[in-house]
């Protein structure tokens, strides 16, 4: 299942994803890698047992992304 | 021819009565050692006579007399041995007829002229035998049956003032009233009583029932019935352990007996206003590694040493989440935690069983480091019903942190 993961949790016993359950767009464009960059990647590999998850609120990843520019 | 007439001569001279004895005209007639006057005068001696003659003369009885000794002897020639003859001669019998009886039986003998009369060798006197044999009144010394025994279809022992006393030697030296002997008696009450070695005396009586009574002199407690039993062990008890508490506990009651065996995941309790038997209530106690949802905002710490740990007593829940990570997270404000799935159901408060309603406070920190005393990052949080209303979690807030790890602690309730 294509999901949008943490990088750093690859490998870790907290492999880390995005919450996408709110999220219609696309994936490629989501807003948390405005937001936090080089933190997250497209994976289509198989989930593992445990998963971590990220949740975001989008006014906050917005502003984040201004914070980076 | 000399010859022959010699011979004939001779025979004829041995043949041939040439004489006639003739009376002796005279009166008495005297030979060697003998003599026939007034009197027969016989061969006397001194000591026992011998013959001195020819063998033949034995064969023939002789007398003589021992004047050295005064006896008279006579000879018999069938045994060759002389005989002094004894016994005088008549004289008037002075003697009585007991005391000719007494020459007769040995009296001085009685005991052995008694002894095919009696049962026993018995070496007392007639008198006292005689005593023995019949009762009386008034007897002075006690009789000895040995090894008998008495037996009669009623026994009584009197005593002097009325009490009659047994008394049982422990051994054939032991006194009476050394009390090296065991009494046994009967009281003015009729009361059985005994005496021992020691001088203790015990009653052993009857009631009007079929109970009896048995009192331990010289102590403080008397055994009224079998409830008395439970008064106290005997110290000199040798009986295991075990046992005494077999005896003490009914053991046929094996329900009480099993209460130390109950349900699982449960305590012993009275919940209740009065006194009562305890009843099992839930008590549980686990921990674990966290395999639940774990939701952070910002990007998530990862690594991590994610445990849990929850103990319930009765209704109440008291739960621990320990999530520690080697890399730390960024901008992390929010954390929402799953109720572990082996959770208790928390009770939800009336009023508060819609999605994301708050059910009880929780006490929780999020931290940046795992030494760090408290940090901007403590916050509070609640267990509320999930997004969805299907589950629980715990949500907390607090200022964006970079955090390490994160601990909540809550104690809620359950049906």
């Amino acid at each position: 299942m294509k999901h949008i993961r943490q990088i750093n949790s690859v490998n870790t016993n907290t492999y880390t994803i995005v919450d996408l359950s709110n999220y219609s767009g696309i994936m490629e464009d989501h807003p948390i890698f405005g937001a936090f960059p080089n933190s997250f990647e497209i994976s289509e590999q198989d989930l593992p047992d445990f998963i971590q998850y990220v949740i975001y609120d989008i006014t906050e990843l917005k502003t984040l992304k201004i914070n980076n520019q | 021819m000399r010859k022959l007439i010699l011979f004939l001569l001779i025979c004829i001279s041995a043949k041939v009565n040439a004489q006639v004895y003739q009376e002796m005209p005279q009166y008495g007639y005297r030979a060697n050692r003998m003599a026939f006057d007034s009197t027969l005068q016989i061969p006397t001696v001194c000591g026992v006579p011998t013959i001195k003659s020819v063998v033949k003369y034995t064969k023939n009885g002789a007398i003589a007399y021992d004047s050295c000794n005064a006896v008279f002897y006579t000879y018999n020639p069938k045994t060759l041995t002389w005989t002094a003859v004894s016994g005088g001669g008549g004289s008037t019998d002075t003697t009585s007829l007991s005391n000719r009886i007494n020459l007769k039986v040995n009296i001085s003998d009685t005991s052995n002229m008694l002894t095919k009369y009696l049962r026993k060798t018995d070496t007392a006197s007639l008198s006292n035998r005689i005593n023995l044999k019949i009762p009386y009144t008034g007897a002075t010394q006690d009789v000895d049956l040995g090894a008998f025994k008495i037996s009669a279809q009623s026994f009584q022992v009197e005593g002097t003032n009325g009490l009659g006393h047994i008394h049982f030697k422990h051994q054939n030296s032991d006194a009476t009233a050394t009390g090296q002997s065991t009494v046994l008696y009967a009281n003015s009450n009729g009361d059985l009583k005994y005496k021992n070695a020691g001088n203790y005396y015990s009653t052993l009586k009857t009631q009007q029932t079929a109970d009896r009574v048995y009192t331990f002199q010289n102590k403080s407690y008397t055994l009224a019935d079998s409830s008395d039993l439970s008064a106290k062990l005997n110290t000199a008890d040798t009986l295991s352990l075990s046992n005494r508490i077999n005896l003490k506990l009914n053991i046929a009651d094996t329900s009480l007996l099993q209460s130390k065996s109950i349900q699982p995941y449960s305590f012993l309790a009275n919940n209740t206003t009065a006194s009562a038997n305890a009843q099992a209530l839930p008590f549980k106690d686990t921990s674990g590694t966290y395999t639940g949802s774990i939701a952070w905002n910002g990007t998530a710490p990862t690594s991590g040493n994610l445990t849990y740990r929850w103990t319930r007593i009765g209704k109440m829940v008291t739960i621990n989440i320990s999530l520690v990570y080697a890399n730390a997270g960024s901008a992390n404000s929010t954390l929402t935690v799953a109720l572990p799935s082996d959770a208790p159901t928390p009770s939800k408060p009336a009023g508060l069983t819609s999605a994301l309603n708050n059910l009880y406070p929780i006490v929780g920190s999020v931290n940046i480091t795992n030494q760090s005393t408290l940090t901007n990052s403590g916050t509070r949080g609640f267990l509320r019903n999930n997004t969805a209303n299907n589950g629980f979690e715990f949500n907390l807030g607090y200022t964006a942190t970079t955090a390490v790890n994160a601990f909540i602690t809550c104690t809620y309730y359950t049906d």
